[in-house]
């Protein structure tokens, strides 16, 4: 038989309320749903994030969260139109880089919240570290379609905070106004009226966007059919494959320059396509980030593929009207008429 | 010594699988068209064939047909002649560290965004540079010995390799990481009239310099000291023949990329076919280089609408091809 | 006397700090056969590669023919002097024919391949050391004592003013050395020159010429193979007592010196 002894016993009561007291202080959080469909805690309150997916960056900074930024990627930092509309990106620490590594001392150095991370079905390759190690919380959002930049945008706004989250709606609904304006006349359209749009990078090497991509999504929306016939995104293909799809217009993405729709303009090899002997070969334009790709401004470049395949049904709208509207509505920022010539032929500002 | 027969078969392959390669592709065509092409660039035919066929015959595959087969047979003589010099089965193209230096110099190409010819000749000098930077480093009291050149070869290799991963680290995923990753795979894919104009000459040059060498890389063969106690300068043949293999091999990854085991599995084949006297092996290389290579290509650009990476396809059946070679000979050189 | 074919005029030769012989001066005649001996490491093989000009002197000079072997080139060398070494890996399958043709490259272009005329000449060398039938075989599947007499028709086939051997014996076995030796005979009473270094002082006895013994530090005795090897001579080489005896060859064509080790077992207990 045992005594109990007056001591221990008030040990035992001492832990319990200190334990009690920890629980009251420790932070409050809340449950999010991610795109991968794990129930994420982060803080009630979120005060650093850490982006490493380049494209959401300016999604960040357009939501109004850019101040929130403590850890970001290489590439993001290198985006001229981004460290022009934030300049502050450039004292940002990049933790991650391009192939999907994790300089892990900076980003715990950093201290995020949380960690905003594109999902296209597989874990990104620090992942299991950084959630069983670190238990930093990441939160995975989609980036296959555009209705997954659409939730991309409430996910991240979620993420970041009320206001945030207030002007991601306001940005699905204007993104989702655009896309009507769009289908109002290109849902009428017969499949015989869609031209065959190829979205290709630059001649260096030769790859289409294919099917189950962003840019599938707004090219049907514009009213065209991609030329390629392959799934994924930038698939190498070969001059003959492309010649026998034979596309009626060639979009330069990618790596969208001047130079480079020249250059198919100048191969011989590329003469006899319908796109180049009718002289429908354009740049993609890009800002913040490149419009064809996961971007905020996609919202802008379902109404630029519209006005470009179908120029007649569109002749009323003036796209460097739309662009100002948007950058000032969503970035904050006046463009003057060379900035806005710049985005759209993909120039450096 | 060859047979006749065995001759006319060298010269004929090529030629025909040439033929092939013009009318086969996703593109159709047919081989009847290709003939009337053909024909109606020297002959007063009527041109009765849609504009777009003849592009596709002339400006796309007609090029990269032809290219295939040089930097085959290139890459094929190569490795026959190095086989020779080095005394050693397994020696391949690579051992002097050309692959890894023209790899980066692509690399640091695209990364500035050249465009294809700019690339080309980026890729051409700086395997120049690396194969010139292994000779020096292998240089003891006026001499290079095999053994200083292959080490310093690894070393040069390991050193452009790792500024290879420096480029990729910094290379913007969405672009450029792509097209670096996709062009050390292998691939004809940018071939074009132009791109034929920069990499023939130097393939050609290299090729027709270690032809004129090919009894003496028998006698060298023999070893350093007896192949010099039996008069042959080995220190200028040596720099003769690493420049031409050089020329030939930096021009071949210019143009289309890391493509591997073809220098090191067809001079076996030729070996096997015609004996390892180079005096019948070089030139049978050039020939059974140039048919493989170019069939490879077909499949590569044939097989589904994405393309196959030259060097994905060369390894998967250079590999097990040079496994049964190991099997069948036991090692041994015959 | 004649003048020497070969003079080798104080000739020394360093491995780094480490010198393998100085000051050696030395004669070869036209016909004659030069037998080298001594104990491993005296640096005999390193002496006759110093004569052949495959590794350069430190000190002294070699004349072959009048002419300083430095100052000409290596096809030129070539085609005054040919090597056997013996420690040759062969390399590729080559038919015998092939190898034996490469005798013939110092007199090639420099892209040169053998014409008809240089292939006859190899096939006259095979025929002279009675291998012609073996022509077309690879050269890898002879056995060790066929594939050093396609070697010595090699060295024939370069139309030497000298050929130097080195150890030529050393690796054969009992029926393929007597066969090796004798097609060198053969050749000496032809009357080719020949520089030979060997282990087994036996040898020197066998072909008409002089016999040098070379010591620790290189200096060499040289004369008629009976002066040089004697007992005291050679146990002063060698560190061993030898006796030289004669027999007499019943066909009458001459005595055979022979000369053998005394052995000096432990007393049995």
């Amino acid at each position: 038989m045992y005594h109990l002894r007056p001591r221990g016993v008030l040990a035992c009561i001492l832990g319990v309320a200190l334990a009690q007291g920890l629980a009251v202080a420790a932070p409050a959080t809340r449950l999010i749903t991610d795109a991968a469909g794990r129930h994420v805690a982060i803080p009630e309150n979120v005060t650093r994030v850490a982006d490493p997916w380049h494209a959401n960056n300016a999604m960040v900074l357009m939501l109004g969260g850019a101040a929130k930024l403590v850890a970001t990627s290489l590439q993001a930092k290198s985006q001229p139109w981004l460290r022009r509309l934030y300049p502050p990106i450039e004292a940002i620490p990049a933790a991650f880089n391009a192939s999907g590594d994790v300089n892990m001392e900076t980003l715990i150095g950093a201290r995020p919240d949380v960690i905003l991370m594109a999902y296209d079905g597989s874990l990104p390759k620090w992942f299991a570290a950084v959630d069983s190690a670190y238990q930093i919380p990441v939160v995975l959002m989609p980036n296959t379609s555009l209705d997954g930049l659409k939730t991309t945008a409430l996910l991240t706004g979620e993420v970041l905070g009320p206001n945030e989250l207030g002007v991601a709606r306001e940005f699905v609904r204007y993104f989702d106004a655009n896309i009507q304006r769009v289908l109002q006349v290109t849902g009428k359209l017969s499949s015989s009226a869609r031209p065959k749009v190829l979205h290709t990078s630059s001649p260096g090497i030769l790859t289409a966007d294919g099917r189950q991509t962003v840019i599938d999504d707004w090219i049907n929306i514009a009213g065209g059919v991609n030329a390629a016939t392959v799934a994924g995104n930038a698939r190498p293909v070969t001059m003959e494959q492309v010649a026998a799809w034979n596309p009626d217009v060639i979009i330069v993405g990618s790596a969208p320059n001047p130079q480079n729709r020249q250059a198919i303009l100048d191969d011989p090899r590329w003469r006899e396509i319908n796109a180049v002997k009718n002289g429908r070969v354009f740049v993609n334009p890009s800002g913040a980030y490149l419009w064809d790709r996961h971007s905020a401004e996609a919202a802008l470049q379902v109404l630029w593929a519209a006005k470009l395949l179908h120029p007649a049904e569109f002749a009323g709208l003036d796209m460097g009207k739309e662009t100002k509207l948007f950058y000032a509505r969503f970035f904050h920022h006046e463009l003057s008429d060379a900035e806005v010539a710049s985005i759209l032929n993909s120039t450096p500002p | 010594m060859i047979k006749p027969r065995t001759v006319a078969l060298m010269i004929l392959l090529p030629l025909a699988t040439l033929y092939v390669s013009l009318f086969i592709g996703r593109f159709a065509v047919h081989p009847g068209e290709v003939a009337h092409i053909l024909l109606g660039q020297f002959l007063p035919i009527p041109h009765d064939w849609p504009r777009s066929v003849e592009t596709i015959v002339l400006q796309i595959r007609l090029p990269r047909a032809i290219l295939a087969m040089f930097v085959g047979a290139g890459l094929a003589i190569s490795g026959a002649a190095f086989q020779g010099m080095f005394r050693n089965p397994l020696v391949s193209t690579d051992i002097l560290g050309v692959t890894a230096a023209s790899g980066f110099g692509a690399a640091v190409a695209l990364l500035l965004s050249k465009n294809a010819i700019a690339l080309q000749v980026i890729a051409f000098a700086f395997g120049l540079a690396g194969v010139g930077l292994t000779y020096l480093l292998a240089r003891v009291y006026r001499a290079t010995p095999v053994l200083m050149l292959v080490l310093s070869g690894v070393v040069v290799a390991a050193f452009f390799s790792a500024l290879l991963s420096g480029a990729k680290y910094v290379a913007d995923p969405e672009s450029k990481l792509p097209a670096i990753t996709y062009w050390l795979l292998g691939s004809l894919n940018a071939a074009s009239v132009d791109s034929l104009k920069m990499a023939l000459p130097p393939i050609i040059a290299g090729s027709i310099g270690l032809l004129c060498m090919r009894w003496m890389i028998n006698v060298l063969s023999m070893g350093d000291e007896e192949a010099r106690s039996l008069g042959v300068r080995t220190e200028w043949l040596k720099g003769g023949i690493v420049v031409c293999t050089t020329l030939i091999t930096a021009a071949a990854v210019s143009v289309c990329g890391i493509v591997g085991w073809v220098g090191l599995v067809i001079p076996h084949v030729g070996r096997m076919l015609v004996g390892p006297d180079h005096r019948a092996l070089l030139p049978a290389t050039l020939s059974v280089g140039a048919t493989y290579l170019l069939c490879i290509d077909d499949i590569a650009r044939t097989a589904s609408a994405s393309e196959i990476p030259l060097g994905i396809l060369t390894a998967m059946i250079g590999a097990p091809f040079f496994a049964m070679l190991l099997r069948k000979t036991r090692g041994a050189w015959e | 006397m004649n003048a020497p074919l070969i003079e080798v005029r104080d000739a020394g030769f360093s491995y780094g700090e480490h010198a393998i012989f100085r000051g050696v001066d030395l004669d070869v005649y036209s016909g004659e056969v030069l037998t080298i001996l001594g104990p491993n490491g005296c640096g005999k093989s390193t002496l006759l590669r110093c004569i052949g000009g495959a590794l350069a002197l430190d000190e002294g000079a070699v004349r072959i023919e009048n002419v300083d072997l430095s100052s000409i080139d290596v096809r030129a060398r070539a085609r005054k002097i040919a090597l056997l070494f013996q420690d040759h890996t062969p390399s590729f399958p080559y038919p015998v024919l092939d190898v034996v043709s490469m005798g013939r490259t110092p007199y090639l272009s420099a892209f040169g391949a053998p014409s008809s005329q240089d292939i006859a000449i190899a096939e006259e060398a095979l025929e002279q050391v009675g291998m012609r039938h073996l022509k077309n075989r690879p050269y890898t599947e002879l056995s060790g004592g066929e594939r050093q007499l396609v070697l010595l028709a090699r060295t024939l086939a370069q139309q030497p003013a000298v050929i130097l051997l080195d150890e030529p014996t050393a690796h054969l076995d009992f029926k393929n050395q007597v066969r090796s030796l004798q097609q060198i005979g053969a050749l000496a009473q032809r009357g080719a020159t020949m520089i030979m270094t060997t282990h087994d002082p036996n040898q020197a006895f066998l072909f008409p010429g002089r016999a040098a013994l070379m010591r620790p530090g290189g200096s060499l005795a040289v004369g008629a193979p009976s002066e040089v090897i004697t007992d005291e001579l050679l146990s002063a080489a060698y560190g061993i007592g030898v006796a030289v005896l004669s027999i007499e060859r019943r066909d009458n064509l001459g005595d055979l010196k022979v000369c053998t080790p005394w052995y000096n077992w432990p007393h049995k207990k």
